[in-house]
């Protein structure tokens, strides 16, 4: 049955012996992604306008980092404080969101104040900072930022390490082990899904990074590589090929099909196509775990997300200066070939079984 | 709120048990079974190779090629087009393989007639190549009656616009502004949101998804709400007539999201865009004074992001219910 309305599908879960009683009332902070997004934009205009304000209210004692420091410890401890004195109230948590935002900026100020020639340490900072705010501040769009923020903020530091091609690899495991846990640990799902939310924001944002900037993985006759640079871009280009792999590794495993059959194999070498291709379009792998993912837990916005990484992914890697346009599009063109047999490899091992009145194939 | 989300909320509310959640997932038809994996992977596997291969293909006409001459290029562009309809012409279009060869065959005309821009060097301006192709795939658009086919030609007639305004100067004497460019996609855009969403209630196709409106509502309300803030902040150059536009463009939206199609998605782009508006009426009249300016604005951002949540959380429970 596919329930229409959250009474009905109670019904259907106690005729199943799965619940008793009534259903829990659904409440009105259950808010639709969208209208969740609307806030977190509308949150971080209102936290610029604040730390304008702080800012220039208190420029006569901002004078060094320590005072930008303390300040923004200051303010983000009272906008937790907001968050857990009214988690349930619209003001409280626009304001809260607002208010961490500010102070957030100040405690960024504060420490390219006083690292000002050390980018990674003020990028581990920052990180420290957002997972301390994602574990105290109980707010969902908060903690997707916060996620979000630290997992940038990691990937600063390991470009300013020169570490930059493991970025989205990195991230695709961490993404891809989180969303195939979703169900796993459900208890605590609003607090796992906003992270893994923010992290799969992050791996786009690192997706694209790596496509616009020249260098980013240090594929191709980049000027003053440091030593060692090819093997960084090898390895890292091959962690989004084996967080693909171990995602539909998981996937197959979590829909019960036998380890050593033929089906399991021949989707695992289909999957290998594309993740030989991402050694040299690293993004094509990452963002097809996140459709995948997206698919796989029923999460349509997680799906779409995917969807767009793969459509901006191509869009961005036409501009990318790391290879040739003749070596990329023998690359795609090729890549797309074997997908497309690998379909018609699909349709002779797994026929589409009809249903009464469909035509379609 | 659909199944899975329920479903997870009850687990987290300790109405449901972990231990039950895979079978209640399973009943509610929240995850995809075995058949449903097999139509998933199959729209998967056609859809990104006809991608990955198209963009190969136009990536090889845009590398600079020395050893190729005009004719192997043309060849080559026109039997991509060719091929393309042939597929075209064997699966037909009622199948998702038609429908998606008809996709790559739009996009491997558009890189023809970039491929003629850039052998012949006609003169012509980029967005007449752009009108060109919004002209040409038009029939090919009109019969593949699919929403992505749509939203390719409405993406491929704004760049044209927007390209029109670049590089065109002024007709009859009158400078050609950024405004003109805002009000002619706005033109566009809303026009096509209406045709869309007027044949959507009447045709049981493709055109009822709502991924279209939903883009077309964006593009719409973006571009009226620049069209505001250039008002606030270029008051002596720009329109009065803009805020009007954007006081119709939200009445209307209200109107017709809350009592005919119902999407939120919409109004939450309403809300931001009061948000966006009032905040720069206030930026502009209030920061420049003293730092308290600045946390007026700031408050008042608060405040009616907290309103605007609380009315479309309260809209949503009610249509739950």
């Amino acid at each position: 049955m596919r329930a229409s309305d959250p009474q009905s599908l109670w019904s259907c879960l106690e005729a199943e012996g799965l619940v008793v009683g009534t259903s829990p009332p659904t409440g009105v902070s259950a808010a639709p992604w969208f209208v969740r997004v609307m806030l977190g934009i509308a949150g971080w205009i209102g936290g610029l306008f604040l730390m304008f304000f702080v800012g220039l209210a208190l420029k006569d004692v901002l004078q060094s980092p320590a005072a930008y420091l303390t300040t923004g410890l200051v303010v983000c401890t009272a906008a937790a404080m907001l968050f857990r004195a009214q988690p349930d109230s619209d003001f409280a948590s626009q304001l809260g969101l607002a208010l961490s935002l500010a102070g957030q900026g100040l405690v960024l100020t504060a420490l390219t104040k006083a690292l000002p020639n050390n980018s990674s340490a003020v990028a581990i900072g920052m990180s420290f900072w957002e997972a301390i705010l994602f574990v105290s501040v109980p707010n969902f769009v908060h903690r997707v930022w916060a996620s979000w923020a630290g997992a940038c903020a990691i990937l600063f530091a390991l470009a300013d390490w020169h570490l930059q091609a493991y970025g989205p690899g990195l991230l695709a495991i961490a993404c891809a082990w989180i969303w195939l846990n979703e169900f796993h640990y459900a208890r605590w799902g609003a607090t796992l899904r906003a992270g893994a939310y923010g992290l799969t924001l992050a791996l786009i944002f690192a997706v694209a990074q790596q496509a616009l900037i020249p260098g980013a993985g240090w594929w191709h006759g980049t000027a003053n590589r440091p030593p060692g640079s090819d093997y960084h871009a090898w390895i890292g280009a091959g962690l989004g090929g084996i967080a693909l792999l171990g995602l539909i590794r998981g996937l197959l495993t979590r829909e019960a099909l036998e380890p050593a059959s033929g089906a399991r194999w021949r989707i695992l070498a289909a999957a290998g196509v594309l993740a030989a291709a991402s050694l040299k379009a690293p993004g094509l792998a990452p963002a097809m775990a996140i459709l995948l993912l997206g698919y796989a837990n029923g999460n349509r916005l997680l799906a779409a997300l995917g969807v767009a990484a793969l459509g901006g992914y191509l869009f961005l890697y036409y501009y990318s200066l790391e290879a040739t346009l003749l070596y990329k599009s023998t690359l795609l063109a090729t890549t797309g070939m074997a997908l497309l047999g690998a379909r018609t490899l699909l349709h002779k091992w797994w026929p589409v079984s009809r249903q009464p009145g469909d035509s379609r194939a | 709120m659909d199944a899975r989300r329920l479903i997870l909320r009850w687990v987290e509310q300790e109405a449901l048990a972990p231990s039950s959640l895979p079978r209640a997932l399973a009943l509610a038809e929240a995850l995809p079974t075995q058949e449903n994996w097999r139509r998933f992977l199959d729209r998967l596997l056609l859809w990104l190779g006809m991608a990955l291969v198209a963009s190969g293909l136009i990536f090889f006409l845009a590398y600079n090629w020395k050893e190729l001459g005009r004719l192997a290029k043309f060849s080559l562009a026109e039997a991509m087009v060719a091929g393309a309809m042939l597929f075209v012409w064997r699966l037909g279009l009622d199948r998702p393989s038609g429908k998606a060869a008809l996709f790559g065959a739009c996009l491997f005309l558009g890189a023809l007639l970039a491929l003629i821009g850039q052998t012949y060097q006609t003169g012509a301006d980029t967005f007449e190549l752009f009108g060109s192709w919004a002209a040409m795939i038009l029939p090919w658009v009109l019969v593949g009656r699919s929403s992505y086919l749509w939203l390719l030609w409405l993406a491929i007639v704004n760049a044209a616009i927007t390209f029109y305004f670049q590089v065109l100067p002024g007709r009859f004497g009158a400078p050609i502004t950024t405004e003109h460019q805002l009000w002619t996609l706005f033109a566009f855009d809303t026009g096509a949101l209406l045709l869309w969403e007027g044949l959507a209630a009447r045709r049981p196709d493709g055109l009822r998804q709502r991924l279209g409106p939903r883009v077309l509502a964006t593009a719409s309300g973006a571009f009226v709400t620049a069209l505001v803030m250039l008002q606030i902040l270029d008051e002596y150059r720009a329109s009065a007539f803009g805020t009007p536009a954007w006081l119709v463009w939200l009445a209307a939206a209200l109107a017709i999201y809350r009592r005919t199609v119902k999407d939120l998605f919409v109004l939450a782009g309403g809300v931001l865009s009061v948000i966006l508006i009032v905040a720069t009426y206030f930026a502009k009249h209030l920061t420049h004074t003293d730092s308290g300016g600045f946390l007026v604005v700031g408050l008042i951002v608060v405040l009616l992001s907290a309103a605007g949540g609380w009315w479309l959380k309260h809209l949503a429970a009610g249509d739950e219910q």
